[in-house]
């Protein structure tokens, strides 16, 4: 055991860190038994989401017409902070792959960085593999429009106003960019849903998607679509959500407390 | 096996990274950086399988003659012309003179033009008639009259701004993001502990 004990030489961890760290294993304790809970049981209850069953209506409106759905991406990239909300484009890719492949939907996935394409191929075909028609799947779905923000939304705006579109997912990390395909989106009478983590870009999804996605809720578009195991972590962030506003509450109350005695 | 030894690796790189930023160790240092080094690299690599999808992409539309190939033919020739004078004139005043001239001035234009998106927003937020998009419309207005050099009356809508934007503003926001931080960390569990997979 002498090269643990080498290993383990030299090892630090600040006070902060180590409260960090054992705030993560709690959440991260909680996370992994109603998780297991979600997928070995039933699925937690969960609020329904506005834009989950926007793209849901805007899909089945899609299998008639014939017209293309599409999901926006954003600049944001895969390795970087922008990760977790490209990750949640990728999931509804994947997803709308998944019903497209049975239902002959035309699917387009719209990006503005080379990591989030590699990406998007991959999730675009996973979802082609696991309908069952893994031939369906057309590398051309997944489309690099301009590696910089503004070319990518002129990009984007300019291709919406080429070809109508049956529905247009906007999930991925935007900065106000985004508002130039959207405003094409408006012009053209396309349903649209999304939005980001961004709290400075919110209210621009406010004002103009029918259905927007508020802060959080980027995160629970996996669980609104039907994926069980998502539901494990939402219920984790609803109990850690009510014990951080339960301190709030209490730190409130006890520094009035101090003012007044 | 094919599907969990990618899983396993991406897992341990993940757990390697994430106690990198915890703990002060000079092997988890040295094994952290290489790892994000690697992903630089690989994200690198992928900028030549974005130049593919482009090329493949405006070339199919082209063969196909599809509404708008004309404009796949600029984007096309244009991103030739960049990738030739990037490898030819690399570090010479013409790929310069492209970025400053060329590049960040039709960026400029595209800026540009958000103001009237915004406004076309702001009008499209009010038409729908939700209570979110008039109050959206009326506060950007405060927000933009208390940030005008005004004087008299008009001065008051500062006071009003700088209230708005301190208060209600600053609580919400701070509300947001206690969500998206809980959020975030539960995706990131997700995909570190293999519950969710997305670009498997």
């Amino acid at each position: 055991m002498g090269w643990v004990s080498q290993l383990w030489q030299g090892t630090y961890i600040a006070a902060e860190g180590m409260w960090a760290l054992i705030a993560l294993g709690a959440f991260a304790l909680l996370f992994i038994s109603l998780t297991v809970h979600a997928m070995a049981n039933r699925p937690f209850a969960i609020r329904p989401l506005a834009a989950a069953d926007r793209i849901r209506s805007a899909f089945a409106r899609a299998t008639e017409t014939g017209e293309e759905v599409q999901v926006m991406l954003g600049s944001g990239a895969l390795g970087t902070a922008a990760t977790l909300d490209t990750t949640a484009g990728l999931y509804l890719a994947s997803y709308l792959a998944r019903r497209a492949a049975l239902a002959e939907v035309p699917v387009r996935v719209r990006v503005g960085e080379a990591t989030a394409l590699a990406g998007a191929l991959a999730a675009l075909q996973r979802g082609a593999v696991a309908a069952g028609y893994p031939e369906v799947f057309d590398p051309a779905q997944a489309e690099f429009v301009a590696p910089l923000p503004f070319a990518y939304a002129l990009g984007v705006a300019d291709a919406m106003r080429r070809a109508p579109l049956a529905a247009n997912a906007v999930v991925g990390r935007f900065g106000a960019e985004a508002l130039l395909p959207i405003v094409a989106g408006i012009a053209q009478g396309t349903p649209q849903a999304g939005g980001t983590s961004d709290p400075a870009m919110l209210p621009l999804f406010v004002g103009t998607v029918e259905a927007p996605l508020l802060g959080e809720e980027v995160y629970a578009m996996g669980a609104a679509l039907g994926e069980g195991s998502h539901t494990g972590s939402l219920a984790t962030q609803d109990v850690f959500r009510a014990l951080i506003a339960f301190g709030i509450l209490l730190g409130a109350i006890l520094a009035l407390l101090r003012r007044f005695a | 096996m094919r599907r969990a030894v990618p899983g396993l690796v991406a897992l341990a790189a993940g757990a390697v990274v994430l106690l990198d930023f915890f703990l002060e160790n000079p092997l988890l240092d040295a094994v952290g950086a290489s790892l994000l080094d690697g992903a630089v690299i690989l994200g690198a690599c992928a900028l030549l399988l974005g130049l593919v999808n482009l090329l493949m992409v405006h070339e199919r539309r082209i063969r196909r003659r599809e509404p708008g190939w004309a404009t796949s033919v600029v984007i096309l020739a244009s991103a030739l012309a960049s990738l030739t004078l990037g490898l030819v004139a690399w570090q010479t005043p013409a790929f310069a003179w492209f970025y400053r001239y060329l590049l960040f001035p039709l960026e400029a234009s595209a800026g540009a033009l958000l103001a009237f998106a915004v406004a076309q927003a702001l009008v499209h937020a009010w038409r729908l008639g939700r209570l979110e998009g008039t109050l959206l419309l009326v506060v950007g207005l405060v927000v933009l009259l208390g940030s005008l050099p005004m004087s008299g009356w008009l001065e008051r809508a500062g006071a009003v701004r700088d209230w708005l934007v301190a208060v209600p503003v600053l609580a919400a926001v701070r509300g947001l993001l206690v969500g998206v931080a809980l959020g975030a960390v539960a995706t990131g569990l997700r995909l570190l502990l293999w519950v969710d997979r997305p670009y498997e």
